[in-house]
């Protein structure tokens, strides 16, 4: 996967930098192998976004961030990146509306969920939740 | 004795503050040869030592090829100051640091000034002082620009590393390729280069310009130096971190953050975002050529009044040529510096508070399609307005391909001083449709703007792209100080460059207006080369007279006005005459024609002026000239062609 496919709110670790002519200035600012990037928001119109780096933001286009191969962080996997498997939920990226919805659904922080061909479970009950594309990229899941 | 000191650091970490803090006010700004990069010098004396400082342009490293940073190692490389000095970032040291291990490679003598340190005390960050000395092998000064604790210790400190007080010198490791740079090192000639580990790690990291001095006498597989590319900032970095870990405690950085965040969430929003940086540069507007502009009036009155003392002592030669040469030339150009003043005061305030890089982050993709970055949006917003500040502003732009490509396409903005060309012309030929075709123009004005940027990175930049890989800053409260002096430095080097190639042109206009006969237009040399251009531009439909009035909105484009009035003795505001006069000699398909024209052809003096101080060569003020000139007629051309197959 490459920076510019992730999410927005999500934190990943960079595998590797592609040849590029501005790697060494990739290098140099901070964007180096195994540290770990947030994709802190994105420009009115979804190109260029901004990233945390050290600490520091730094803007990229999605034409640069093309060249970075990421990793996720088996603590930190956005619902829409994540495998079949068993999760926690560990975060949620948004606004107390949005919290306030999932729990209506019965999604909080620390609730145990299942994927099974792309649907979402809750495992206590084997309740099927179906969301919206918006919606899975705001819940963040850690692996059990 | 007199110290040369250099100043290293981040973009943005607040290096500039701290040089107006060590020199004031004594600040000389000038081109590094060659290339567009701002050279700012300034010199101070300290425990009767004279400090000579040198402002380098902020990087992240040494690495990569863009021009600020060849010209910072190079600075470094083959002409090293006694003393070099790296303003570091006291609340993210990270890439601070980075540029410091780089540097302490490079070079010996080496100071580090944490920076900002008022507000990591705020934040509740401590900072141990003799654990980055003991990491680094340096003396360390706790520094704030803002408050402008521990300016006189670093002084004090530069004294001490320039008579050789410290000379400890830390080797960083790196682990599993010190053989390799050794080796590396015996394969380097004793005569290329004398600091051979520095030039054995660069020419790891794929540094292009030693490995085509070196590869000649060292052979690498491509393979292995793919891997160190990487590898050498990677363990660069992990020595960062070890000396974080041991020097800073305390607190974390999310209070800082939070904050931050908030207010990007506003100025970087998905609907709101674009709107606020309209409503951002409207005030930029605004106050640049609205609220200032009664003080431009002002000189402009004034000017005139001098110009009638002058005249009042008589007709002959010399005061003809000082009150109507000299002081009107001059004087045209004259009125713009409040506005210039006002901009940069303006622009200074978007950039010390951090807003700028926000601002070039949102419009970043409609800019990108044209070849700029979003940064070079503002720059030709201004345009608008007046070119010569389209031009000055480009300064802030750090990337060259940029600021030539930006510099190059602003004179195609129409500007005000268009306007009252374009006022005359649409009244008396097209008094209906006014707005359309004036609507036409400008966004004529704009395709052919993006037109140029794009046409001059393709033949001059083969097309390659403007990164954004830039910062966005934390938000500031700009300091009164800094932006007088940043007003200041900027302003005085567009009077002084411009001023004198602007009062040369001055002297040259009067001269072909006033002779051979004594002031008299229609037969003075200007309206001979009207008459010797005449072949050229009937093509278009233009007679003498036109190509007269367009000689002289060289000077600047209003001119063309008052040309027009003189050669067909019509009053300036009397648009019936001037009707009469001017529909006899042109068609309105060829007038339609001359208002593009007007839009394309030659930058006015100070535009050009501008071009060179910006560019430091006279090769883009000649290839703007040429470029506009074939554009104009082109395109001139094109209309008259197609318009009389209509009408």
């Amino acid at each position: 996967m490459t920076l510019d496919k992730v999410p927005i709110g999500i934190k990943i670790k960079i595998k590797n930098i592609l040849d590029t002519p501005i790697k060494q200035r990739l290098l140099g600012i901070g964007l180096i192998p195994n540290s770990i990037v947030e994709v802190v928001n994105s420009s009115p119109m979804g190109d260029p976004r901004v990233y945390r780096v050290f600490n520091k933001l730094i803007t990229l286009r999605n034409s640069e961030a093309s060249q970075i191969e990421v990793e996720l962080l088996e603590e930190y996997i956005p619902l829409t990146l994540a495998p079949d498997g068993e999760y926690i939920i560990s975060n949620f990226i948004g606004g107390s509306r949005f919290l306030m919805k999932m729990r209506n659904l019965g999604l909080s922080i620390g609730t145990k969920v299942k994927i099974l061909n792309n649907s979402l479970y809750i495992i206590k009950n084997n309740k099927h939740i179906s969301l919206g594309h918006g919606m899975k990229e705001k819940i963040i899941l850690r692996r059990i | 004795m007199v110290i040369s000191v250099a100043l290293v650091g981040n973009p943005n970490v607040g290096k500039t503050s701290v040089f107006n803090r060590l020199v004031g006010a004594r600040q000389y700004v000038a081109n590094w040869p060659g290339v567009t990069v701002t050279k700012v010098e300034g010199a101070t004396t300290w425990k009767n030592e004279t400090l000579h400082i040198i402002d380098l342009p902020g990087t992240y490293s040494f690495s990569s090829q863009s021009v600020d940073e060849t010209v910072t190692k190079n600075f470094l490389f083959y002409a090293p100051p006694n003393v070099t000095v790296v303003i570091a970032d006291s609340i993210n040291p990270e890439q601070s640091f980075y540029l410091l291990i780089e540097t302490l490679e490079l070079t010996s003598n080496v100071i580090l000034a944490m920076n900002s340190i008022d507000e990591a005390k705020k934040l509740g960050i401590k900072i141990d002082k003799f654990e980055l000395q003991k990491h680094f092998g340096i003396p360390v000064v706790f520094t704030s620009a803002k408050t402008g604790e521990g300016i006189n210790e670093l002084k004090d400190l530069i004294v001490d590393v320039a008579k050789g007080k410290y000379n400890k010198k830390v080797i960083f490791d790196y682990e599993k390729y010190e053989n390799l740079i050794s080796e590396i090192e015996n394969k380097i000639p004793d005569d290329l280069f004398s600091n051979k580990r520095y030039v054995a790690i660069k020419f790891l990291e794929g540094d292009k310009e030693f490995n085509d001095k070196l590869h000649e006498y060292i052979e690498i597989e491509p393979k292995m130096l793919e891997e160190t590319q990487q590898n050498i900032p990677t363990i660069r970095y992990s020595h960062v971190a070890n000396a974080i870990k041991e020097a800073y405690s305390g607190k974390s950085l999310n209070i800082q953050r939070t904050i931050n965040d908030k207010i990007d969430h506003i100025l970087t929003h998905k609907f709101l975002g674009i709107p606020i940086l309209i409503f951002i540069m409207y005030l930029v507007f605004k106050f640049t050529f609205e609220i200032v502009q009664p003080l431009s009036d002002f000189l402009d009155g004034l000017l005139s009044s001098l110009s009638e003392y002058v005249n009042s002592f008589g007709n002959n030669i010399f005061i003809t040529l000082i009150s109507d040469g000299i002081i009107s030339g001059v004087g045209a150009v004259l009125v713009f510096i409040p506005n210039i003043f006002a901009l940069f005061f303006a622009l200074g305030i978007l950039e010390e508070s951090g807003y700028l890089p926000r601002a070039a982050f949102v419009i970043d993709r409609l800019m990108y399609k044209m070849k700029l970055s979003g940064r070079a949006f503002i720059s030709l917003l201004l345009g608008f307005g007046c070119n010569v500040s389209s031009v000055m502003s480009t300064r802030g732009l750090p990337d060259e391909k940029e600021r030539i490509g930006t510099i190059l396409a602003s004179p195609f903005i129409s500007c005000s001083a268009r306007l009252p060309v374009y006022i005359m012309i649409t009244s008396i030929f097209f008094p209906n449709n006014k707005a359309i075709v004036l609507f036409s123009i400008y966004i004529i004005s704009i395709l052919i703007t993006a037109f140029t940027a794009y046409f001059v990175n393709k033949i001059f930049f083969k097309g390659e792209d403007v990164p954004l890989v830039m910062e966005l800053p934390r938000y500031r409260i700009p300091t009164f100080r800094n932006l007088m002096i940043y007003m200041w430095n900027k302003g005085s080097h567009f009077i002084k460059k411009a001023g004198t190639i602007i009062f040369m042109a001055s002297i040259v206009i009067w001269f072909v207006s006033y002779f051979p006969s004594h002031g008299e237009i229609e037969t003075s040399y200007a309206a001979y080369l009207g008459k010797l251009i005449e072949p050229i531009i009937k093509p278009l439909g233009f007679n003498w007279q036109v190509g007269t009035a367009l000689f002289f909105g060289g000077v600047a484009k209003e001119v063309i006005v008052s040309t027009f009035s003189m050669l067909y003795g019509f009053a300036e505001q009397d648009f019936t005459t001037a009707k009469l006069a001017l529909s006899n000699s042109l068609t309105p398909v060829s007038a339609y024609a001359f208002l593009i024209f007007v839009l394309m052809y030659i930058p006015c003096f100070a535009t050009l002026a501008a071009i060179k101080s910006e560019t430091g060569s006279w090769k883009w003020v000649v290839f703007s000239v040429i470029y506009s000139l074939s554009v104009a007629y082109i395109s001139s051309f094109i209309i008259v062609s197609i318009g009389n197959l209509i009408f």
